[in-house]
């Protein structure tokens, strides 16, 4: 398994910028009698476009494992999904005593890694219509697992501004994990069918394997692996995925069953069941 | 500053009379769907004048006609390019419903241009089928909203 380092940010829609003036002019034809067809332009109206002010944040990861070097910078990424340039004012916030994560700071080149010696500290940023800038919160102090750091950006309207529906602020939080628990376990668990009732394991009894995986920490591509045990036959089509029949082609490769779960977010709990008929 | 001097240039033109050249008068309107609370705590949309619109707003365009001269005119077509910055939604309730076109072409109902989402469209069309009798008038209207 492979912890994921991906992000995904989905960039804002563009939207018609502050300032842009709409105009709306009808053409009409016509014939009076039997003059030739005639043509005119209505009266052109214009609206005006307002300034919208909206705000959104989120976390690149949803939780961070906590590591020895201090500080642990958690990645966000603030977009300005209004339409005109807009003000947010960063601030983060623990849930635990001991936590220090007033120090916010722009992800100046832009490569997604905190570098002190390149990333400059910030209070807020300024972003252009359908921009986005990824920011780290700082976090140090007594760092525990289950803990939850909160980013919030705040827009600061200019006077005519219009506040849509976030009203101008929003936040995102990352849970820290334990960095040195193992992203995922996998438990197992089996019952015995007999023929005509019971439960001993004789030949015939159908054996029932479940195996539970809990992600602690985000995984990606993600594949569950069981090999059917000796002296046993697989049970085709007996495949479940979360109570869900699974087909075996691709997933039964004549010795092992192997489903692929993709990338599994933290907290993520699958279930595998298949059938084994003792020999 | 600029906006809102943008803004006042908006309320000039939309008050601005309406062409009245030779026999067909016609007027071009725009108005912003705006939700009101009534004091019973129950919510309408009501039509106001297009003042503060920002996008994701609803906005009604609304051409009004009439025949002001002393013949019947015939042949009548009301060619409404969408504007640019608008997403065209639907006829208004009550309103004849327009063609549409894609391309400013061809006409036709989405399905019929091989559409699949109304903001493709980017020229709507009226065409009365029979003559506008002398005195005679009416309105077309589409909801769209802005982008």
């Amino acid at each position: 398994m492979t912890i994921v380092v991906a992000l995904a940010v989905t960039p804002a829609a563009a939207t018609t910028p502050a300032g842009t003036a709409i105009t709306n002019t009808a053409r009409l034809t016509y014939t009076a009698g039997t003059t030739s067809p005639a043509s005119l332009d209505s009266n052109t109206v214009t609206i005006a476009v307002d300034a919208l002010v909206e705000a959104a944040i989120a976390a690149d990861r949803p939780t961070a494992p906590i590591t020895n070097t201090a500080p642990l910078p958690l990645a966000f990424t603030v977009t300005n999904p209004g339409n005109a340039a807009t003000v947010y004012r960063l601030a983060a916030l623990a849930d635990r005593d001991g936590i220090t994560v007033a120090t916010i700071a722009a992800d100046t080149d832009g490569d997604g890694r905190y570098d002190p010696a390149i990333d400059r500290i910030v209070t807020s940023v300024t972003l252009a219509a359908g921009a986005q800038q990824r920011i780290f919160v700082l976090a140090s102090g007594t760092l525990t697992a289950g803990a939850t750091i909160t980013a919030t950006a705040t827009a600061e309207p200019a006077a005519a501004a219009t506040v849509g529906a976030t009203g101008g602020r929003a936040s995102a939080a990352v849970r820290l994990t334990d960095g040195t628990a193992p992203a995922a376990q996998l438990d197992k668990a089996q019952s015995v069918a007999a023929p005509g009732g019971g439960t001993r394991a004789i030949p015939g009894a159908v054996v029932t394997y479940t195996v539970t995986a809990r992600f602690a920490r985000d995984c990606a591509a993600v594949e569950l692996s069981d090999a059917v045990p000796e002296g046993t036959r697989f049970v085709p089509g007996s495949i479940m995925l979360d109570d869900q029949p699974l087909a075996d082609a691709g997933r039964f490769d004549g010795s092992t069953v192997r489903v692929a779960l993709g990338d599994m977010p933290a907290g993520a709990v699958r279930r595998v069941r298949f059938n084994a008929i003792i020999l | 500053m600029l906006i809102r001097s943008l803004f006042l240039l908006g309320v000039v033109l939309a008050t601005s009379p309406a062409m009245a050249a030779g026999p067909l008068q016609v007027t071009s309107q725009v108005m912003v769907e705006a939700k009101q609370r009534a004091a019973d705590g129950t919510t309408k949309i009501a039509l106001v004048p297009a003042h503060r619109v920002v996008p994701g707003d609803r906005v009604v365009f609304t051409l009004a006609y009439r025949n002001t001269g002393a013949q019947p005119l015939a042949d009548l077509v009301f060619d409404n390019p969408v504007p640019k910055g608008v997403a065209y939604r639907a006829p208004v309730p009550n309103s004849p419903a327009p063609e549409l076109s894609v391309d400013g072409h061809r006409y036709g109902t989405l399905a019929q241009l091989g559409a699949v989402e109304p903001d493709a469209v980017t020229h709507v069309r009226w065409r009365l089928a029979r003559p506008l009798a002398p005195g005679a008038s009416g309105t077309f209207a589409f909801q769209a909203v802005l982008k």
